[in-house]
């Protein structure tokens, strides 16, 4: 065999393996569609498999390359660790469909260990005591899902309000990565609201905290603009707009050979087969021709 | 006993006094913590979405009750309010504590509170499941195999009888949730039958059989005679022959 040919492998093996899995955050109103070539990976939110009585493997007999599990109630800024029973039950979820990965998000939902839940993240004040509370609760929570070979991602969350600190989001997530080594689930669609909302660049928050990731995955959804409240509200209720897709490729850029997974989430509004198999195949092609331009 | 730093106290208070708050939809309170340039209404973006939701998710988790409540919507409003969604939060949890609330503050008919029993046994059923889910999915796996075993219950003595462990009971004072055949007061048995919940009311016999089962079982209809000497033999096939086809017991 020639050197030349060695190279040629080389290059086309590498080239390959850069490109991260494709797929969709599931939904009963998309798993028709998940056997699309596009499609290699698939994310599963924790709360809809968690279902007592079902008796399949929540993801049915189709393999993926990539399968994440998405939770919603880690609440990893919270003062108290999250329980055993609740990791437990994760992780469960997580062998019974073969994901190696476990999510959630940079927030916090709960005021403590034993106490009450406000249905949905709010971000922590971006403070040196939050900080702490915070890795603290990433690294209890990455050794015990790394005693089942479980990497763990955390989620920049969009939020409608802020609380004082002394730090930008930018300075918080980047210390979060950098002390804790946990992964970045990085919700483009979030960074471009949260820019939209509170006036920074999306381009350059994404370049700031990249290089203190070492693995990312990515989440892709469209919201709309309330007039009424002059927010970006990230409802996952339309599809990409452009600006999220041109901040994409650039993600796809800054996080060249880093990202694993980038999964596409629609939670309403659900759009037709075509609609479904359009912008998966969207998000596919963008990915091979940033990843391994020809 | 571990200390904590003292920013580390200032950080608790402050993500319990907002939380709690937030929780019951007072966002007035989260105002001192607030940035500059943040006012009470962003935080109420925030708290409305949520109740919403909250309202809905509870709605859905007690749809037996809207036949049976005039005000269902208004009741769930003033719940939210009051009673904060507890921590992990899981399938029903809220509902249940909606339901208990209910049974707590309001005045309720006989008819109404049938239809509480029989959202709230629902529920257990779930809760039992989630519980021993690998005794709800091996009884499934029996059960599957049972249509197969059914015709030699007559002839094989080796064969056990297994009690479907998803499982409770509920008392229905009345007759609205009931059949016509049925009389009040009843038991109701609610049992899981593959991903669906499946109820059945019972007679005092009926209701002997699956307790017995429930204590000595699994075991074959040699030891259930044993156990039950009143009862012929033919009569105790039939019965296991309706509980099998009901989902209730399976042959192994
Ligand atoms: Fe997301």
């Amino acid at each position: 065999m020639s050197l030349t040919t060695l190279d040629a492998v080389h290059s086309t093996t590498s080239s390959r393996f850069s490109v991260p899995g494709i797929g969709y955050a599931l939904r009963e109103q998309n798993r028709y569609i998940l056997n699309d070539p596009a499609i290699n990976a698939v994310e599963i939110t924790f709360e809809r498999a968690d279902d007592p009585l079902r008796i399949d493997r929540y993801l049915g007999e189709q393999e993926f390359e990539h399968v994440g599990i998405h939770a919603l109630k880690l609440s990893v800024a919270s003062p108290d660790a999250p329980g055993h029973n609740y990791l437990d039950t994760l992780l469960a979820i997580a062998e019974e469909n073969d994901a190696d990965s476990i999510s959630d998000h940079l927030g916090f939902t709960r005021d403590a260990h034993n106490g009450i839940e406000m249905g949905h993240f709010a971000p922590p004040p971006f403070t040196p005591a939050a900080l702490d509370a915070t890795c603290r609760n990433i690294d209890f929570v990455q050794t015990f899902f790394a005693r089942r070979d479980r990497r763990f991602y955390i989620e920049n969350i969009a939020y409608l309000f802020r609380f004082e600190g002394t730090m930008t989001e930018a300075d918080f997530l980047w210390r979060v990565l950098k002390n804790t080594g946990c992964g970045w689930l990085l919700d483009v669609t979030n960074v471009y609201a949260n820019a939209v909302n509170f006036g920074f660049d999306p381009y350059d928050f994404i370049a700031e905290v990249m290089p203190a990731a070492d693995r990312v995955q990515l989440h892709l959804a469209g919201g709309f603009f309330d007039k009424h409240a002059g927010m970006y509200i990230d409802s996952h209720s339309e599809p990409i707009p452009e600006p999220v897709w041109s901040l994409y490729r650039h993600t796809l850029d800054q996080g060249r050979r880093k990202i694993d997974a980038v999964f596409l989430e629609r939670d309403q509004n659900y759009p037709d087969e075509r609609g479904w198999r359009r912008e998966i195949r969207q998000v596919r092609a963008i990915a091979e021709e940033v990843c391994c331009p020809r | 006993m571990i200390t904590l730093a003292p920013n580390m106290i200032d950080y608790r208070d402050q993500i319990q006094r907002c939380a709690q708050t937030m929780a019951l939809g007072y966002a007035e309170d989260v105002r001192p913590f607030l940035a500059d340039d943040m006012t009470v209404a962003h935080v109420r973006l925030f708290t409305d979405g949520n109740l919403d939701k909250r309202i809905e998710k509870v709605l859905d988790q007690v749809e037996l009750l809207k036949t049976a409540f005039d005000k269902l919507d208004d009741l769930v409003s003033e719940y939210i309010h009051e009673v904060p969604l507890a921590a992990y939060d899981t399938g029903c949890s809220d509902g249940d504590r909606f339901l208990c609330w209910l049974k707590l503050t309001q005045v309720t008919s006989p008819e109404q509170q049938d239809h509480i029993s029989c959202q709230l046994a629902r529920h257990e059923v779930e809760n039992v499941a989630r519980q021993n889910r690998l005794g709800h999915v091996r009884f499934q796996e029996l059960r599957s195999l049972t249509a197969r075993l059914t015709a030699d219950l007559h002839t094989n003595p080796d064969l056990r009888m297994h009690l479907n462990p998803i499982r409770t009971w509920a008392t229905f004072q009345t007759h609205v949730l009931l059949d016509e055949e049925a009389t009040a007061p009843a038991d109701v048995l609610f049992f899981a039958n593959g991903q669906q919940i499946r109820t059945s009311a019972f007679e005092d016999s009926g209701k002997d059989f699956v307790e017995t089962l429930a204590s000595h079982g699994p075991f074959t209809l040699t030891d259930w005679k044993r156990l039950d000497r009143s009862t012929s033999r033919s009569d105790l096939i039939e019965f296991c022959l309706d509980a099998a086809e009901m989902g209730l017991v399976a042959f192994g």
